[in-house]
């Protein structure tokens, strides 16, 4: 792409437009490794979503009102009397848990191709960072349409923290704003909705994507081996690569929409700090921290619940051989396969605990722990 | 003899600036914390709450009433009014009655109370505190501790 001539000449005259231009030059047709195959588009899916929920979150903040008194109402005004304010929502709304979807497929890709190694480690710990930005996004965004699912949630959530020795309980505070899920918890959610965490997280991202273009991606070569890919061999960033992000691009809008018809993000009642209804359970992506908790102690699950992200962020210094290939590295493979087993089986049994479905014809209850129990059969009339 | 290298002019100034920046580093930051910090909390209030007529309740009957902006459950035993916070001590839902089990339930995690307050199963892991009732002309008054 070429600036019309007189343009290019503006510029030229007054700054060293060669050098950004070379810049940009280098950075399109950087050749990329030959294993660059459509798993890798999840990163740049993430960033684009990131981008969605920022261009959405800007347009939602236009009739949105951060109080107790008008948080409900505004959702409600969004949603039922702004034009396309449904659709906004419900870009935000879906969007936030394709993006969570999206990081941690990233993630997985970049673990289990080995991605993470020297001299990635720093990119690696980056992408942890940027996972638990993307997800205390979701927790602090949930409260905000101030609805009875949201409310109650956000209590549990919030006090889980009080757990934490010693200073569990002025980080309560501190992060609610008193004592209970008030106004005050509204307002500080809010903050950190749209100001602290989307800077936090513009951060994070830059530099990730900086450390990765100066790095490049990794290939199967092992650590210490990597041999520099020249353009004959490489796939070019441009136009191979960015093609098949369009694609998936294309593909990714296709599949919000169609969410947001089909599935469209509720409303439900408004908070009512007087009444928790039946069936409280976080958003999908808490499920299994959810069900962990409840075979623990508080402080003893809370400790517990902190294992996996201090592994995940430590990862890179635990695995220090050499090899990047899954076929090659039989004991990190089997560890993140039964990682992510758990997290599936614990949030599945999370989704299920204190619910009463029907298996197989049979009326079932889930209690707490998850655990079936037959319950008697209703007479037939 | 003293083996100690003096300390130069250069180290004394690095080592004043690092705790000139230190000390402005507090002085920026602290004002900022004590500015986040909740500014009103609630000290402990005593408040006395009507629950309504002693004669509208029926035994095993309950009621939720508002005290100090916090919910209260009233419970009407064959032995008398008794009351407690409506708060459960595990996660902090708000717990109703179970009238087939005659037990205090928390929805959230299946935690139930006694009659007495006391944690009997699930979670919970302290007795809900219990509040004073008193029947006075027929009225049934809460009193917050």
């Amino acid at each position: 792409m070429k600036l019309p001539p007189k343009i290019h000449a503006w510029f030229a005259e007054r700054y060293d437009i060669g050098v950004v231009e070379k810049f940009a030059d280098e950075q399109l047709h950087k050749p990329l490794p030959s294993e660059t195959g459509f798993w890798h588009t999840f990163g740049s899916l993430s960033l684009f979503l990131f981008l969605n929920q920022v261009v959405t979150g800007i347009l939602l903040m236009i009739y949105y009102r951060p109080t107790t008194n008008t948080a409900f109402e505004s959702v409600r005004f969004i949603m039922t009397k702004a034009r396309f304010g449904w659709l906004i929502r419900g870009l935000h709304a879906w969007g936030a848990t394709l993006m969570i979807l999206c990081v941690l497929v990233h993630m997985m890709r970049t673990f289990f191709m080995g991605a993470y190694k020297k001299p990635r480690e720093l990119t690696w710990v980056l992408g942890v960072f940027i996972f638990g930005c993307t997800v205390t996004f979701g927790f602090t965004g949930y409260l905000l349409p101030w609805n009875q699912l949201s409310y109650w949630a956000t209590t549990v959530g919030t006090e889980i923290t009080g757990a934490i020795p010693l200073a569990g309980q002025y980080l309560k505070v501190l992060l609610r704003g008193g004592e209970g899920v008030t106004g005050e918890t509204l307002a500080r959610f809010y903050v950190l909705h749209v100001v602290v965490l989307p800077w936090v997280l513009t951060m994070l991202i830059a530099t990730h994507l900086f450390l990765m273009r100066v790095q490049g991606l990794a290939t199967f070569e092992r650590v210490g081996e990597e041999k520099p890919i020249d353009k004959s061999h490489g796939i070019p960033f441009f136009p191979h690569h960015v093609l098949k992000e369009g694609v998936v691009f294309s593909l990714l809008i296709g599949v919000m929409v169609t969410f947001i018809i089909f599935w469209p993000v509720e409303l439900g009642e408004k908070a009512d700090p007087f009444v928790t209804p039946e069936g409280i359970k976080p958003e999908w992506y808490f499920l299994s921290t959810y069900q962990l908790l409840k075979y623990f102690p508080k402080t003893l699950g809370l400790f517990v619940s902190l294992i996996p992200p201090i592994l995940l962020l430590l990862w890179p210094f635990l695995d220090r051989g050499r090899e990047r290939h899954p076929k090659k590295r039989p004991v990190a493979v089997t560890i993140g396969i039964v990682a992510v087993v758990l997290a599936l089986a614990f949030g599945i049994v999370g989704y299920l605990s204190e619910r009463s479905i029907s298996v197989g014809g049979h009326p079932y209850h889930f209690d707490i722990y998850g655990v079936p129990h037959r319950l008697p059969e209703q007479p037939k009339h | 003899m003293n083996d100690q290298q003096p300390i130069s002019r250069r180290t004394f100034l690095d080592w004043l600036l690092a705790g000139g920046l230190l000390t402005w580093a507090v002085a920026f930051i602290a004002p900022v914390i004590s500015y986040v910090w909740p500014a009103q909390k609630r000290g402990p209030s005593i408040q006395t709450v009507s629950a309504g007529k002693a004669d509208d309740f029926t035994d095993w009957q309950t009621k939720m009433v508002a005290i100090a902006g916090q919910p209260v459950i009233v419970i009407r035993t064959p032995q008398g009014f008794r009351a407690f916070s409506a708060i459960c001590t595990h996660l902090g839902c708000i717990v109703g009655w179970d009238a087939a089990r005659r037990q205090i339930a928390c929805p959230c995690h299946a935690g139930f109370f006694d009659i007495n307050g006391r944690p009997v199963a699930g979670p919970p892991p302290r007795p809900l505190s219990e509040l004073a009732v008193a029947v006075v002309n027929g009225e049934v008054l809460v009193k917050s501790a």
